[in-house]
């Protein structure tokens, strides 16, 4: 009967101080397993909370301010840009109906791999150290840890042609931590442990010309940049921690400039098909080596009012997944 | 004495705000990162402060460091582990039990003065050890950053201790029972 006995608080508290010790040892496996437990809890109360929070924030972290020529300049570019849209609308509501037709009767049928399931923002992370949040879609959908995630950029109140529009209008917000059955945890790409592997598109603009190094046969040549020789740039990149993202080793010889486009790489395994992260907002030397830049970027997303995303799930894992499952 | 129930109840309110609606008092300073206050600090520290076990009190704030850790897991590449702002919790509501009788504990200055020492002792813990166990990911000036950001939400934190513990004050019966302390009153 003494082996029964309520153990003392203090033997509770060293066995918790214990536990605490073992679970940091055992590192981020454990911690995400016991997490996915946590989301339970935490997301379905969480999710109104959430959609105040981004309504807020995207009401003070608008645009800069500006002058009032620069606005009149604007509305006019935005008018025009209106006016453009209704005519191409027009004209691609024409053209898909033309080609659904050809499709339906000639066609093989070609789409983007991917199912794209939207998920919505049920909480953030408690401490300010990371930048992860909380979406209410998980393996039942056929997410798993390292899935991409976007979000959609398009104006909803108008009608959108089928997906390839729709992807194109996207950008890439990050990628799942975690995910249990019904909730997964998504790690945003300014957090500092956010890694990926990316492209820069260098922005080609006649009315600011740009040199590059241009190595053929061997023999380094000076060449302005154009579409002919506007290659793309493989890099990696990471989140800063705080609001953007970081690229190192950048070769100086690229002539990487601000207004430059990051974007996810076609041949990524979670996201076959290039879609926007950010833009370079910053090139600076590295200081380690002067012959490479460092090149922040600043998301296209405004991840502060980040409420509904996208979960990005190649078709191709979906069905060996649903194959696995059947056989066992 | 705790009242478990009433006080874990209230731990779970401050969590959710803290993970939700929180983020509207989260701002952005620029080259260090977001910085906003540590909610369930200001509880922990008020447990602190007033409670007459200091078992019960270390009990608690591990309790809310754990769940903290389970409710956050950025910053590193594969998700952070959990443990270390338990331990960092229970660390610092035990200094902060030891220490409280060398100052005028019902005034605001030292009540917030109490709320940033643990905030900087138990988000110091974290981050450090946070940074040991994932050391080949983190550089210097990352974890000098991130220490910055701890000082930073430790203020901002104390800041908030004051209207905090008035509020916290109004409930006390059904948190802590018997208070201790200069004519045992809040």
């Amino acid at each position: 009967m003494k082996l029964l006995k309520k153990p003392s608080k203090k033997a509770v508290l060293l066995f918790l101080m214990g536990a605490s010790v073992v679970m940091a040892l055992w590192g981020a496996p454990l911690a995400n397993r016991l997490r996915v437990l946590a989301h339970w809890v935490l997301a379905p109360l969480g999710q109104p909370g959430m959609s105040l929070t981004a309504s807020v924030k995207s009401l003070t972290g608008g645009p800069e301010e500006v002058s009032p020529a620069e606005a009149g300049r604007l509305k006019e570019e935005v008018d025009t840009l209106r006016w453009r849209a209704q005519k191409a609308e027009e004209d691609l509501a024409h053209y898909l109906e033309q080609d659904a037709l050809r499709q339906r009767l000639y066609g093989k049928m070609t789409d983007f791999p991917c199912e794209m399931v939207s998920a919505q923002v049920a909480a953030s992370d408690s401490l300010p150290y990371g930048r992860t949040r909380l979406v209410n879609k998980g393996g039942s959908s056929g997410a798993e840890p390292g899935s991409r995630v976007v979000t959609l950029l398009t104006d909803r109140s108008k009608a959108l042609p089928p997906k390839l529009a729709t992807i194109s209008s996207s950008a890439l917000v990050g990628r799942l931590l975690e995910t249990g059955g019904y909730y997964a945890r998504l790690q945003l790409v300014t957090d500092g442990g956010f890694r990926i592997r990316a492209r820069i598109i260098r922005v080609v603009d006649p009315n600011r010309p740009r040199w590059i190094t241009v190595i053929a046969g061997g023999v380094a040549a000076q060449e302005q940049l154009s579409d002919r020789n506007n290659q793309v740039i493989e890099v990696e990149a990471q989140g800063d921690g705080v609001d953007g993202l970081v690229v190192r080793e950048v070769k100086k010889y690229h002539n990487v400039q601000n207004g430059d486009w990051l974007v996810t790489a076609k041949d990524d395994a979670f996201l076959p098909e290039h879609v926007r992260i950010g833009r370079v907002v910053e090139v600076g030397d590295d200081p380690r080596n002067q012959l490479f830049s460092v090149v922040r970027v600043q998301p296209y997303a405004d991840l502060a009012a980040l409420k509904d995303v996208f979960i990005v799930v190649p078709l191709a894992s979906k069905a060996s997944n649903g194959a696995a499952g059947t056989r066992n | 004495m705790i009242h478990w129930l009433p006080f874990i109840l209230l731990a779970c309110v401050l969590l959710l705000v803290q993970t939700t609606v929180g983020g509207v008092l989260v701002f952005t300073v620029k080259g260090v990162g977001g910085v906003g206050p540590d909610l369930l600090a200001i509880l922990a520290t008020f447990a602190a402060l007033w409670a007459r076990n200091w078992e019960e009190v270390m009990l608690a704030a591990w309790g809310m460091g754990f769940a903290l850790d389970l409710t956050s897991s950025g910053g590193m590449e594969g998700g952070t582990a959990l443990g270390p702002m338990s331990l960092g919790y229970a660390a610092a509501a035990g200094l902060v039990f030891r220490i409280r009788e060398a100052f005028f504990r019902d005034k605001p200055l030292p009540q917030a003065f109490f709320a940033m020492i643990f905030c900087i002792l138990a988000h110091g813990v974290y981050l450090s050890l946070q940074s040991l166990l994932a050391y080949h990911q983190t550089s210097w000036s990352q974890y000098g950053r991130r220490l910055l950001q701890a000082g930073l939400l430790a203020i901002y934190t104390g800041l908030l201790m004051v209207p905090g513990h008035w509020l916290l004050a109004k409930a006390q019966r059904w948190l802590v029972a018997s208070p201790v302390g200069r004519a045992g009153r809040l």
